[in-house]
């Protein structure tokens, strides 16, 4: 048995992803000379520090609990273009909530396609939606002010690798003032044209002072083809601006989706954030926010449900670096089959950060013999003014409710769907948008069904 | 708001912070030290000198050679200077008369003096103490009292070196069964050079008539103390082992590397109990103990217990995690905790609980106390492996914060392969709310005792576990470090 909970970072590096640094080299030949300079200087930035960081093992304290070998060691290939025909404009109606009227962008294989994505003509004045790619071409100095600015993961060899091959994502950018009444829905389509495709979608999300967007990020693919999905969203908020940011994951079971999600947030800024994860075969989230000013707020939400041999990893992280800060965190997990989840948490109070009040929580439901939660939910404090909890649970659905539900005439099965989903709900219910809430609320419900059935 | 009476409140923190340390004195001893360094040589010096059997040399020798080819771990949360292995002194033995003490007239009255300081009832008020005391004065037992009353009920309590000698069996047997020699860095350099410590057995069916205590102290300079501690609870036993420690002032930093192993067969329940007060460093950071242990219990047999009490208000920097292995069916883990820095300390102090058998349960309770510079981080491990049914662990940490210079850290792991078991943890972090400071100071108190009685009351939980002299002596710490405020 070890004494040691973990061993330092530098030791926790893992073999593979030489054939990325060749990739790079064409990728340079032949995209750099129509790019400016500022961006391809990023592009090599990203490329040095992935050859140095590698990708993590199992020896990494962050990486502790999510084995990404059979990441490092396959050959995923960066994807620069759109393949034709591969997505219907069904297909990305089947996974919009029902909702027809929200501006739309559609990415395939990380890269925007034009045919299927709907971005009405007339936006409110000073917003800015569009891809990253005609972002680069149109408003090359608002890009150039946001993108790659947040240098706080040095840790992160994922989003080394994105911004290595930064190409093209999701491009919002809204001036003082504005506001925009409805959500902007980002889909992220995994084709099954690319065999071992990498897809790297960059997202940038900036507002100035005084305003209100909100962003839905789906993620869901075609079935049966393995692919990896690596998306770094950097999120800006100045003063007084409010961000609801929902980020709806169904990848299929041979999908490979890492997310790095990056909000700084300045004076009274709100930002909230709703991630649900239904599928992938691992999956790993991070999301770390800044409070950089004073007042500002954070509410950052998660359910993550898995099956099969799933594996889910939630990490975030929480820096609280000025006075009044508010932060709330709630990550539900219910595992079935033999998936494992893990969530890491961590608030970070600094020395300034005078009466921060932070809640964290993390509360899994193991539904089956042989699933596996790992949870550390991670306090780290410097300042004494201050209110900050967390807890953890871990457990099975009380027989007490199952016992006086079936009392009452309920079925053993039925019952344990009531439970399994009013542990769900809670989450569910803090979903400020109600057509994805529905969505997710079905979903849900049609995902107990499956389980229950031929259980109990 | 209420700035005098937030005056009053930062004296009494402070003169809790800026405390001396009231053990500082060095009693002049001739030592019989070995040269500087380690090697293969000074570890077959060592066991040469206390005559071991062949076993445990070969034993020794294997856990330097694992030693060698570990490197120092670099995760716990704190910082000290590098430390050079090949400047410490490995053995250093008080030297008394060529046969050995008889009884207490023999021995060496500088011994007797320090004891008498630090209050140790080793002479007459042994019997109005009724405890019996393995006292270990640097590296060697001196003195062990009480062992007739303990021999009529067959418990062996002695120093290890004795028990090497008497009754190897056991030793080869139980040595390196909880914590093996390859455990960690530290264990195994322990395991290597460790110099003395106490042996305890008890044997089945007996309840240990007494609490038995040991005192250790660092003595002669620069001696890096190696303790090793092994007890063992037979069938349906019962003991309560008492550890106390104090050490005098120093300038250079001083290396403690000790092992404890509890192992606690079918029925049997051990509580083990630390108050642990060395030298901290003085205001500046300057000197103080590192104490760096690794402590740990196996519930081998069903029904059987083991419970850690641990009140840590000492050394500069202490990193310590007691822990339990709860192998055998319905066994209890438990552990109590108030880890108190000040000044520039540091702890990175928790528990582990791993739980291997059906129905095992395991109960958690932290309290982290931070002042001055101080670094207070909670550690903690709850392992449920997939044949613990039923398993159940509860834990709760709470951080106290006193002044803006300190920080305090919580880093549990938790880690669930079993269904039908429960885990749940709590944490907070919070200052003394002012609401409470009101309240105390409205109904007559002086902000100093309001601030006492809450801390006070904070610990309490942990405090209640403690048996009845130790708890007074914590409480008693606890009320040192508000001095001029609280009796």
């Amino acid at each position: 048995m070890r004494t040691c909970f973990y061993e330092s970072s530098e030791k926790g590096k893992t073999s593979g992803g030489i054939h990325y640094l060749s990739a790079f080299q064409a990728f340079e030949k032949e995209y750099f000379a129509a790019d400016p300079t500022w961006l391809n200087s990023l592009r090599k930035e990203g490329i040095e520090s992935f050859r140095n960081l590698g990708f993590p093992s199992l020896a990494h304290e962050d990486w502790k609990y999510t084995d990404v070998r059979p990441i490092a060691q396959s050959l995923f290939q960066p994807v620069f273009a759109e393949p034709n025909g591969a997505v219907s404009r069904k297909d990305v109606e089947s996974n919009s909530f029902g909702v027809s009227q929200w501006p739309l962008l559609v990415f395939v294989d990380g890269i925007f396609s034009e045919k299927l994505s709907c971005i009405p003509k007339k936006l409110p004045a000073g917003l800015i939606l569009c891809s990253l790619r005609k972002a680069v071409r149109e408003h090359a100095d608002i890009v150039q002010a946001y993108l790659g600015k947040q240098k706080q993961y040095p840790q992160n060899s994922f989003a080394a690798l994105n911004a290595a091959f930064i190409y093209d994502g999701l491009f919002l950018y809204a001036k003082s003032g504005c506001e925009l009444d409805m959500p902007v829905h980002a889909v992220y389509v995994s084709s099954p044209k690319h065999e071992n495709g990498l897809y790297q979608p960059r997202n940038l999300i900036a507002a100035e002072s005084n305003t209100g967007i909100a962003v839905v990020e789906s993620y869901f693919s075609f079935p049966a083809h393995e692919y990896f999905l690596n998306a770094v969203s950097e999120i800006s908020l100045a003063k007084g601006a409010s961000l609801e940011f929902c980020r709806v994951e169904r990848e299929s079971e041979k999908g490979f989706h890492i997310s790095t999600t990056n909000a700084v947030q300045h004076k009274d800024s709100r930002f909230g954030s709703s991630v649900i994860t239904l599928g992938s075969k691992v999956s790993r989230n991070t999301l770390q926010v800044f409070l950089q000013d004073g007042g500002a707020e954070c509410r950052l939400d998660g359910l993550y449900v898995t099956r099969g041999n799933e594996h889910v990893d939630h990490s975030t992280f929480v820096k609280h670096e000025s006075r009044n800060g508010t932060s709330r965190q709630l990550y539900k997990g219910i595992l079935d089959d033999s998936s494992t989840a893990v969530f890491s948490g961590k608030v970070y109070v600094d020395k300034g950060a005078q009466k921060t009040d932070a809640e964290q929580a993390n509360k899994n439901l193991l539904l089956s013999e042989k699933a596996t939660a790992d949870t550390r939910p991670q306090l780290e404090i410097f300042a004494d003014d201050v209110k900050c909890t967390h807890g953890a649970a871990v457990g099975h659905l009380d027989e007490e409710a199952l016992f006086y539900m079936k009392s009452r005439g309920i079925g053993a099965a039925h019952a344990q769907k009531i439970l399994t989903f009013g542990f769900a709900s809670e989450v569910i219910e803090r979903l400020k948008l109600k057509p994805v809430k529905d969505e997710i609320d079905r979903l849900i419900h049609d995902r107990l069904d499956a389980s229950s059935t031929g259980k109990m | 708001m209420a700035s005098p009476a937030k005056k009053t409140e930062k004296k009494g923190v402070e003169s809790f912070v800026t405390k001396e340390y009231q053990h500082g004195f060095v009693t002049p001893i001739e030592s019989d030290t070995v040269p500087r360094g380690l090697n293969e040589d000074t570890i077959r010096l060592i066991s040469a000198k206390k005559k071991e059997p062949p076993f445990m040399l070969q034993w020794r020798l294997k856990a330097y050679r694992r030693w060698k080819e570990m490197a120092e771990p670099s995760w716990p949360n704190v910082t000290y200077p590098p430390i050079d292995y090949q400047d410490i002194i490995y053995y250093s033995a008080p030297k008394t008369k060529k046969d050995g003490p008889k009884n207490l007239e023999e021995v060496d009255q500088e011994l007797l003096k320090t004891f008498e300081k630090l209050g140790i009832p080793l002479e007459e008020q042994k019997r109005l103490a009724g405890v019996a005391v393995d006292a270990v004065f640097d590296s060697v037992s001196v003195a062990t009292t009480f062992k007739e009353k303990l021999a009529e009920k067959g418990v062996l309590f002695c120093s290890f070196s004795e028990a090497v000698q008497n009754h190897p069996d056991l030793i080869k047997q139980y040595l390196g069964s909880v914590v093996p020699y390859s455990d960690n860095f530290y264990a195994a350099l322990n395991s290597a050079v460790f110099s003395d410590g106490s042996f305890c057995y008890i044997p089945k069916g007996v309840r240990c008539p007494m609490e038995l205590s040991t005192y250790f102290r660092i003595n002669a300079a620069d001696t890096g103390q190696f303790e090793r501690t092994l007890i063992i609870a037979d069938e349906g036993s019962y003991v309560s082992y008492l550890e106390g420690c104090t050490a005098p002032m120093r300038d250079k930093n001083q290396l403690h590397a000790a092992v404890v192993e509890l192992v606690a067969l079918k029925g049997a329940e051990i509580k083990y109990s630390t108050v642990q007060n060395w030298y901290a460093g003085d205001k500046d950071g300057k000197g103080g103990i590192f104490n760096f242990v690794t402590k740990r219990g196996k519930c081998v047999g069903d029904h059987s217990k083991i419970s850690w009490t641990q009140v840590e208000t000492g050394s500069a920097i202490t990193w310590k995690y007691p822990s339990v292995i709860l192998q055998g069916d319905h066994t209890i883990g438990e552990f109590y905790s108030v880890a108190l820095t000040a000044n520039h300390q540091q702890a990175d102090t928790g528990t582990k609980m791993i739980h291997i058998g059906k129905n095992t349960r395991s109960t958690i309770i932290s309290k982290g106390i931070s002042a001055g510079h101080g670094k207070n981080t909670y550690r903690g491990l709850v392992k449920v492996l997939p044949k613990a049914e039923k398993a159940r662990n509860y834990t709760q940490c709470d951080s106290l914060l006193l002044g803006g210079q300190c920080s305090a850290n919580t880093f549990p792991y938790i880690e669930v392969k079993n269904k039908s078991s429960r885990v749940e943890h709590e944490a907070s972090t919070s200052k003394i709310s002012d609401e409470q400071l009101f309240y105390c100071k409205q109904r007559g108190l002086s902000a100093e005792n309001a601030v006492s009685l809450i801390i006070n009351g904070f610990c309490k939980q942990v405090f209640k576990n403690l048996p009845m002299e130790f708890a007074v002596e914590a409480t008693k710490l606890l009320g040192v470090s508000l001095e001029g405020s609280v009796g």
